[in-house]
């Protein structure tokens, strides 16, 4: 028994290290991208929009990375957004945000993008966009707007200096009902 | 308690002039409005968002139901058209740890924790947080509340007081009914309704947009049905029992002025004719007239949510007949201003601060008119501590003046040196809420509210009612209700049984009660019965409840309180002062639900049990206690979907038994009624 649980604590350990990886690989869930697309809803900007276009950021380096941001910026299309708005995603590498004439209204960043993390938050502050992610290191790297993760209950973090950084305002009742810091 | 015939407040001039003023508000804002979003709460988009409901009832901040410093049940619209029900109290009957006594087909009384009584004063309703409890004899005349069912939102029940957020009189608990907003909601439906009692009903909803300037919702309701037939108790006998009408009328705009700014405007009116059950615990039929204009500005500013309400409730009580009194008539005119600023102060703090005036008049008292004024001061606090422990505390200062506009008339039994007191009072809730893992969270919670005696109980001297036998007449002198209540909750989700667990625990103490009768006070003129002071009275329980889901189709509830009351009266008015908490609170109250969908097919069944308890009568002199049997209860639904547009269903109540005896009064009848609604 005690055996046993040695190999689950190692096979913990690993999987935990191996995580950001794995996570950057796979598909973003559904439900954390019907969170965050709800969360759109709440910020004044985007309160009129008919169609919100969404840049799905996935990191250069990252294996895989410009597949699975393929697929989560399809998955995104596929929701309806707030106010019944469309959504248009599209997969955009971290070093090419704002290049090329791309305009986004919001940025959804995929998991594991740390190393690109300070790329993206100046690009966020630049482009006066929010940006939302699943990943909780995105929170302490500072390159997110918003952390929305959306499991057994719903959790999401604003951070607070970003958003003022950005110019992106919420709603109060959205700012009183999330966690900030 | 008995309603009598002076000079009435002429309310039908009043509310028309208030009427104008409120459409020429509503111009106003029509001419300056622009396209926009609207300010108020969208409730649907948030619980979309965090898959839970949204309150603002325990704190005035928005906030997730699961994160509440409070002890609260939210009622949802699907539950509301599960339940069956076709009114409040038949909804409310159905939930965890909330009493009622129905002494008749349209008339019931509502309790949070027990501590139910005729006219029961102890808990504070509210649409839309306008109050809809009648100061005038402090009770709640739900059959003629100016809602209609399918126009709810939610309903949200706070157990133990909340007077730091809503003032005096939110002390066994709170019942905020929230409507539909027309800015964000559409709904449109209509629903016809006929049953046994020869019930016919009909009443509809209907949404719609103003263009780009605003949105409208407006309601509206007829019903009429017969009294039950079981005979009333020979000492509970009165006036004989009339057939129950309602009519309902409501408008609900919505004009936004910008982007962070709104107007909202609601009108209600309702009428009702009730058989009701006398704070005396005698029958007697009742026309209750409600108006009502509310104007609300909101803005979402630098400086916070800023949000000023003015509105005006009228309500007027006419005795059908009553042939020792005559024709009976009083009114209550309650004009309430509140402003409040809610902000957040860095990453962890929500802050409100609030401010209110009140006016408060009846025309009960012979030759003029008692009213008060309250001026009020309250703050609220939410600081999150650590990401898994919050701590609110609000705290409230009410300072009111009792007064008296008029003559006195000779034979005041209460000296004219008397002169009106003025009450200071504080309430205040405090709730620290530690969510301890994923699944369990602990609340502990502790709250002061203040009831106040009802206006005919405290009206400035004059005699209330002279009859042939027994003048009754108000005590300005009259103390305050304090209650205090400590409790501990738990809840625990169950994730994997798709369950979750509540249970709390509870104390509360009650100083000050006051009743209708029971003191005499002796003038010139001959001996009145007034209102006294009773004393003390304590109560524990525990609650618990769970609540879950079995495959798709089967949801479930299950609940069950336990309550221990010990009133610290004295000894010859236990049981003879028309109240005895001790007696007629029961020890065990249980109640369950099982509800099925399949296709186009739902089914319904709730379950309530009530241990044995003693109830009230009149005696000779005085009250008395009867016994009343323990009872099993039971209601039930079935409904087909004919299509995605039109439902049809077929409800009843007190299916199991009947005449089934519940309270002290009559026996209830079984009721069954069949519900088209269609949605367009």
């Amino acid at each position: 028994m005690l055996c046993a649980d040695k190999v689950c604590a190692v096979a913990a350990i690993c999987a935990t290290l191996l995580t950001p990886l794995a996570r950057a690989a796979d598909a973003v869930a559904l439900g954390d991208l019907q969170a965050a697309t709800r969360s759109l809803g709440f910020i004044d900007s985007l309160q009129h929009h008919s169609t919100i276009s969404i840049g799905v950021v996935y990191g250069p380096a990252a294996r895989d990375g410009k597949n699975s941001a393929g697929q989560t910026a399809g998955a995104l299309s596929a929701i309806v957004g707030p106010g019944s708005s469309t959504l248009r995603a599209t997969a955009v590498s971290s070093d090419e945000l704002g290049q090329n004439g791309q305009r986004f209204d919001a940025l959804y960043l995929m998991p594991g993008l740390a190393a690109n993390g300070e790329q993206i938050a100046d690009a966020v502050r630049r482009l006066h966009i929010v940006s939302i992610s699943n990943d909780g290191a995105c929170l302490d790297a500072r390159y997110c707007v918003l952390m929305v993760q959306a499991g057994s209950g719903v959790n999401i973090v604003l951070d607070t200096a970003l958003s003022a950084a950005a110019g992106v305002q919420f709603s109060s009742v959205f700012k009183m009902m999330v966690k900030r810091r | 308690m008995t309603p009598n015939t002076p000079d009435g407040l002429r309310a039908t001039p009043h509310v028309r002039s208030r009427l104008l003023g409120t459409l020429v508000i509503v111009a106003v804002a029509l001419l300056s409005s622009s396209p926009a979003r609207a300010q108020s709460i969208d409730y649907n988009s948030l619980e979309q968002l965090f898959g839970e409901s949204v309150t603002t009832s325990a704190t005035g901040s928005p906030q997730r139901a699961a994160e509440v410093p409070a002890n609260m049940t939210i009622i949802t619209a699907d539950e509301i058209r599960c339940s069956g029900a076709r009114d409040l109290p038949g909804v409310l009957r159905h939930v965890a740890g909330v009493d009622f006594l129905q002494w008749a087909n349209n008339d019931t009384d509502i309790s949070i924790r027990g501590y139910n009584q005729a006219y029961a004063p102890r808990t504070l309703v509210l649409i839309d947080g306008r109050q809809a409890f009648a100061d005038f004899y402090g009770f709640v005349p739900w059959s003629a509340l100016p809602i209609e069912l399918s126009a709810i939102r939610q309903i949200e029940i706070v157990k133990g007081p909340n007077a730091a957020m809503f003032g005096f009189n939110a002390v066994g608990g709170v019942i905020n009914i929230i409507t539909y907003n027309p800015s964000y909601d559409d709904v449109n439906t209509a629903t016809v309704r006929t049953g046994t009692q020869g019930m016919l009903e009909a009443s509809g909803v209907a949404t719609m947009k103003l263009g780009t300037i605003g949105a409208l919702r407006l309601s509206g309701g007829l019903q009429s049905e017969n009294e039950f037939q079981t005979p009333i108790p020979p000492a509970m006998d009165g006036v004989p029992r009339r057939q129950n009408d309602r009519a309902q009328i409501e408008a609900y705009a919505v004009f936004a002025l910008s982007d962070d700014a709104e107007v909202d405007v609601q009108l209600n009116h309702s009428h009702a004719l009730r058989n009701d059950v006398m704070p005396a615990y005698s029958y007697s039929p009742f026309w209750i007239e409600t108006n009502a204009a509310l104007v609300r500005f909101i803005a979402d500013t630098d400086v916070g949510i800023l949000k000023f309400t003015a509105y005006t409730d009228w309500l007027s009580q006419h005795g059908v007949v009553d042939p020792t009194s005559g024709q009976l008539h009083s009114a209550n005119q309650v004009n309430v201003v509140q402003a409040e600023d809610l902000f957040t102060l860095g990453s962890d703090h929500t802050i409100r601060l609030a401010g209110e005036y009140r006016h408060n008049n009846t025309s009960l008292t012979r030759g003029g008119n008692t009213y008060y004024d309250v001026v009020s001061g309250s703050a609220m606090w939410n600081w999150r501590i650590a990401p898994a422990v919050s701590l609110t505390n609000s705290v409230r200062f009410d300072h009111l003046t009792l007064g008296f506009s008029g003559t006195i008339p000779l034979g005041n039994p209460v000296p004219n040196a008397v002169r009106p007191p003025t009450i200071d009072q504080l309430s205040y809730n405090s709730g620290l809420v530690w969510k301890v893992d994923a699944v369990n969270t602990l609340r502990l919670l502790a709250s002061r509210g203040v009831q106040l005696p009802s206006l005919a109980n405290q009206n400035v001297g004059a005699p209330v009612v002279t009859s042939q036998t027994v003048n009754f007449t108000g005590v300005p002198t009259l103390h305050q209700t304090v209650v205090s209540n400590y409790e501990l909750t738990w809840d625990r989700s169950l994730a994997e049984l798709s369950a979750s667990l509540h249970a709390s625990m509870f104390y509360q103490h009650s100083a000050g009660i006051t009743t209708s009768n029971g003191a005499v006070i002796f003038s010139p003129t001959g001996a009145s019965v007034a209102a006294p002071n009773l004393g003390a009275s304590n109560a524990a329980g525990l609650e618990l409840s769970a609540n879950g889901l079995f495959s798709e189709s089967w949801r479930w509830s299950l609940s069950y309180r336990a309550e221990f009351v010990d009133d610290q009266f004295p000894p010859a008015a236990n049981g003879a002062a028309e109240i005895d908490f001790m007696h007629t609170t029961p020890k065990h109250l249980a109640k369950a639900s099982l509800d099925w969908t399949l296709g186009k097919w739902e089914a319904d069944i709730f379950a309530g049990y009530k241990s044995n308890t003693l109830g009230l009568q009149p005696g000779p002199t005085q009250t008395v206690l009867v016994p009343i049997g323990a009872y099993v209860s039971v209601d039930g639904r079935a409904a087909y979907r004919l299509a995605d547009w039109a439902t049809l269903s077929v409800s009843g109540q007190n299916l199991l038994q009947s005449p089934q005896r519940q309270t002290s009064g009559a026996a209830v009848e079984r009721q069954v009624f069949a519900t088209l609604s269609v949605n367009f």
